[in-house]
């Protein structure tokens, strides 16, 4: 009797684990509400043997979750970095890819979440890409995918590379500011 | 001759010349009207509850719902821009400012 308990809660355990599931090395969770989610990765359909991670929302999740990492900007600096991958979504109410790039004086000194372009819903398979200019300053480089709401992200093949100047930025412009101040003494 | 003979001969010919309508025809207009005006007089308060009601269930459906594309996706940029972008393993080093996410870099598969 005592044996087949002990089985009993070894397996309950393991199943536990299985269903909290492992992040994908090298990413961490962040978000307004990771709680709210189940990360993990698991065997992909997208090549044979390739594995998807996956940001699933619970029963009433609230706020957003992402996976991401964070790596230094110094081999950046100056560059023009495009983060691509693959998404695929099932009933969500928002997903996304997302960069920042923080300088050493401003937190999102670029940055964009596709904002209009998210996905929302059923999505197959499909590559996305988000485009910024590294300041000559910038000191981060955070990048991730999120689910905001419920259902399911899944993700795939995420590349981080620098591009030609001809590929056109996505996302928040850089301010642009007038080289010297004007009409000072309002005459005009 | 006096108001009530005169009443009474002018009734006696309208009943005569069938211009009177039957007792029973009038009974059923009044009932018509004073329904029709207390309908008019309900129709107010019906539309303030309907509205009240519309009101009540869009504020809960927006409380009980995650959100709703548009202003939650401003929440989340708002989120994204100001949050803390360290990673867990790097929390005790240094930090952004001094660059030392080589090690996290390395990680990347």
């Amino acid at each position: 009797m005592i044996k087949r308990s002990t089985i009993a809660l070894v397996a309950l355990l393991l199943a536990g684990q299985a269903q909290a599931g492992e992040l994908p090395k090298g990413w961490f969770t962040s978000g307004s509400a990771p709680e709210s989610y189940d990360f993990g990765v698991r065997p992909g359909d997208r090549h044979p043997g390739g594995r998807n991670a996956y940001i699933r929302a619970q029963a009433q999740a609230r706020g957003f979750a992402t996976l991401m990492q964070t790596v230094d900007a110094q081999a950046y600096r100056g560059k023009r970095l495009r983060l691509s991958g693959y998404l695929r979504t099932h009933d969500v109410l928002s997903a996304a890819l997302w960069m920042r790039i923080d300088s050493a004086t401003q937190r999102g000194a670029a940055f964009d979440n596709m904002g209009p372009r998210a996905l929302h819903g059923d999505t197959q398979w499909k590559r996305y890409e988000i485009v910024l200019d590294v300041p000559p300053n910038a000191q981060a480089i955070a990048f991730g995918f999120l689910l905001e709401g419920r259902g399911e992200v899944a993700a795939d093949d995420f590349r981080l590379e620098e591009v030609g100047k001809d590929i056109p930025v996505t996302g928040m412009a850089q301010p642009i500011f007038p080289t010297a101040p004007a009409n000072l003494d309002f005459s005009q | 001759m006096n108001d009530d003979a005169f009443d009474e001969l002018v009734a006696l010919y309208r009943q005569s010349a069938n211009e009177t309508a039957p007792r029973r025809l009038d009974a059923r207009v009044l009932r018509a009207t004073a329904a029709h005006a207390s309908a008019r007089r309900a129709w107010p308060w019906l539309t303030l509850a309907f509205a009240a009601s519309l009101l009540l269930w869009l504020g809960t459906y927006r409380a009980a719902s995650p959100g709703v594309p548009g202003a939650a996706d401003e929440a989340t940029r708002a989120y994204l821009l100001q949050m803390d972008v360290t990673p867990p393993a790097a929390g005790s080093q240094v930090g952004l400012a001094a660059g030392t996410h080589g090690d996290i870099y390395r990680e990347m598969p």
